[in-house]
């Protein structure tokens, strides 16, 4: 039982780095940039109604900046929805995302509080669904997974939830 | 008992309609109260506001029946299951052993129906949408039964240990120790060296902000006295300033007294194998006992004078749980070096200074990235300064001299930040004005997240984020081989500990 009294050498521990990531399906990445292209539009009238106050070169400067920011947000979502994915070990799940800032976020099956699988009409309509697990303390610990097809979230949740409660 | 079938999935009982609809009409209340109130009585829109009113609670009334319909939960050996939402589908699972508590709860309203409400709480961050609003009273009497059951059946051990732990403190009470006892002197000491000029733009800030609201009215006032007084004012110029300074840094040493007066006055720390007992407070008398084992993580705090003076102050970090938010952080404020041996031979094991099984620096780059950044923020002040005065030479000259002593802190606090890790603890120091050593057990983490930019890529450094249930610390700019090697390492030692971590 006492696991924690073990010598242990640093070549001898479990590593995170060697496991194999699930990735999203297409679709999750079709679902963003459907949202980014609601959103942008939202925004255009915006700088629409810009266009009637300010004259044309403080106008071509918002334009470029607003072109950098926009490659940027899509080099961001087409190289980082390559980075994302998931890894289920024995005792914990890992989610990786990002390209400009990436992360990789682990929380043990033994610090989970409980799991929740939510869907909402957008993503309804793509056949997605996400997961979030919850653990102690304020919420930024907590781990959230959009962009799952239902039945391998439904399975993840049912996994996890099976994982953390075999612990105390 | 057996009446009922959890094992199934339950709706509530009919009359919850009418509990929801007060629940979403009340919430709505709130957020349109002003609106209402504002449109009510101007005539234009006055009837419009009667319709928006009536068309919504028509709204609310359809959603109540539809929210209603599709909340519905079931109990089975090891977990709650409850489902819900209307135009999204949630379904929340709750093991069973990571319920707290259940409560049976009575509003007006549900008591007029003869209806009661179940509360689960879970510690978790989103526990206030844990609640079964309305059921029959045998139902939700027979359901509280039921989990209390499970969940003292899954406690017995646990219950045995605290027997055993509670008749240890009996035997061990005259061993409690006392581990700090503040005195008048030592209170004045501490309130000396107290951050004055943190505390002064505190109050401030809070007094703007409050200030904020009568702003308006005070300000034609301001406006006539500066004009009327302004060629004084500006003559006098310099003199304010001067004055001004004396009296916030004057408010502000005055300010720490009373703070620290009222909050540690008769401060008394003490401590057994099981628990911290602190207690403290002019007016306001407070008492903690704080367990060992729900302590999360422990942050040593000084500056340079009291440094000097051989004490530091020590942050008591608790899990966070819903009720006692607010009261999870405690301090002990004046511990000398025997005073922190004794703490840390209480919680750890003995520390011994070969045993450690990683002792890393940061990257160099933490050292420019830190100097660049001070730099560039420093960067607003001078331009201003330079365009009010037009001292072109004056003020490069000035932020040249900056620039370097920002370099040269930016080094003295690269020099400053030693991690290291034995079996047992992570222990983070950093800091050089106001040095700070964060000591956290390595079974309390959970969460683990490293985090790397494409600029930091080509350089393999990153960062790595702690998390712990009172909050968690980054340690920023190491190696990522070293970070990587640390995660798993906290990772295995995490998920192989199986005692009792909050």
């Amino acid at each position: 039982m006492l696991l924690e009294n073990l010598q242990l050498e640093k070549s001898d521990l479990p590593l995170l780095g060697n496991v194999d990531y699930s990735p999203h399906p297409k679709d999750y990445r079709d679902m963003r940039l459907l949202i980014l292209m609601i959103v942008m539009f939202l925004l255009s009238g915006f700088w629409i109604m810009q266009l009637v106050f300010l004259n044309m070169t403080a106008m071509g400067v918002i334009f470029l900046i607003w072109v950098g920011l926009l490659s940027l947000i899509l080099l961001e979502e087409i190289k980082g929805f390559k980075k994302r994915g998931y890894a289920l070990r024995q005792r914990d799940i890992t989610y990786k995302k990002g390209f400009l800032i990436h992360s990789q976020t682990t929380i043990p099956f033994n610090r989970v509080q409980h799991c929740e699988t939510t869907q909402g009409p957008l993503s309804r309509a793509f056949g997605l669904m996400s997961l979030k697990v919850f653990t102690a303390g304020g919420a930024s610990s907590d781990l959230r997974i959009s962009g799952l097809r239902p039945e391998e979230a439904n399975r993840l949740k049912d996994f996890i939830t099976e994982a953390s409660s075999t612990y105390e | 008992m057996s009446e009922y079938k959890f094992e199934e999935f339950n709706h509530q009982n009919i009359l919850g309609v009418v509990i929801i609809f007060a629940q979403s009409v009340r919430k709505m209340l709130n957020a349109y109260l002003a609106f209402f109130a504002y449109s009510i009585f101007s005539d234009g829109i006055g009837k419009y506001a009667w319709w928006f009113f009536g068309i919504s609670l028509v709204f609310t009334a359809v959603t109540s029946v539809l929210k209603y319909r599709n909340f519905r939960f079931k109990l089975d050996d090891t977990q709650l299951v409850l489902n819900s939402g209307i135009f999204t589908k949630d379904v929340m699972n709750i093991p069973l052993d990571r319920i707290q508590s259940v409560q049976m709860h009575q509003n007006f309203i549900q008591r007029i129906l003869g209806i009661t409400g179940l509360k689960i709480d879970t510690a978790g961050s989103s526990s206030e949408e844990l609640e079964i609003p309305a059921l029959k009273r045998k139902k939700a009497e027979s359901l509280l039964e039921l989990l209390k059951g499970k969940i003292r059946n899954e406690d017995l051990p646990k219950s045995d240990e605290r027997m055993e732990e509670s008749s240890e403190v009996l035997k061990k009470k005259s061993l409690k120790e006392t581990l700090v006892n503040l005195d008048f002197k030592a209170i004045l000491v501490l309130a000396i060296t107290e951050n004055h000029i943190r505390n002064g733009l505190i109050a401030v800030a809070f007094i703007m902000g409050y200030a904020g609201q009568y702003l308006d009215y005070s300000e034609q006032f301001v406006v006539d006295v500066f004009d009327d007084y302004a060629p004084e004012l500006v003559e006098s110029g310099i003199a304010l300033i001067i004055v001004f300074v004396f009296t916030f840094l004057l408010l502000s040493v005055l300010l720490s007294f009373i703070q620290v007066i009222l909050k540690f006055f008769d401060f008394k720390a003490e401590v057994d194998d099981q628990s911290f007992y602190i207690s403290s407070g002019l007016i306001k008398r407070n008492e903690f006992t704080i367990p060992l084992k729900k302590i999360q993580f422990l942050e040593w705090k000084t500056n340079l004078l009291r440094k000097r003076l051989g004490f530091e102050s020590i942050s008591i970090h608790q899990g966070r749980s819903v009720e006692s938010v607010g009261k999870n952080l405690l301090e002990i404020p004046s511990c000398y070096s025997e005073q922190t041996e004794k703490v840390m031979e209480t919680l750890y094991t003995e520390l011994v200074d070969d045993d450690y099984f990683f002792l890393l620096q940061p990257h160099t780059y933490q050292r420019v990235f830190r100097a660049l950044v001070l730099s560039l923020f420093g960067i607003p002040f001078f331009l201003i300064a330079l365009i009010a005065t037009e001292e072109f030479v004056v003020f490069s000259g000035l932020y040249l001299v900056y620039v370097f002593v920002m370099i040269a802190a930016a080094e003295k606090y690269y020099q400053s930040i030693n991690l290291w890790v034995n079996e047992e603890v992570i222990i983070y120091e950093r800091g050089w004005i106001f040095p700070k050593r964060t000591v956290v057990k390595l079974h309390k983490f959970q969460t683990v997240e490293l985090t790397q930019t494409v600029f930091q890529a080509k350089r393999n450094i990153c960062h790595l984020t702690f998390s712990t249930a009172a909050g968690g610390r980054s340690f920023r700019f190491f190696d990522k081989n070293e970070m990587e090697e640390l995660r798993d390492f906290v990772l295995y030692k995490t998920e192989s500990f199986t005692g009792k971590w909050m």
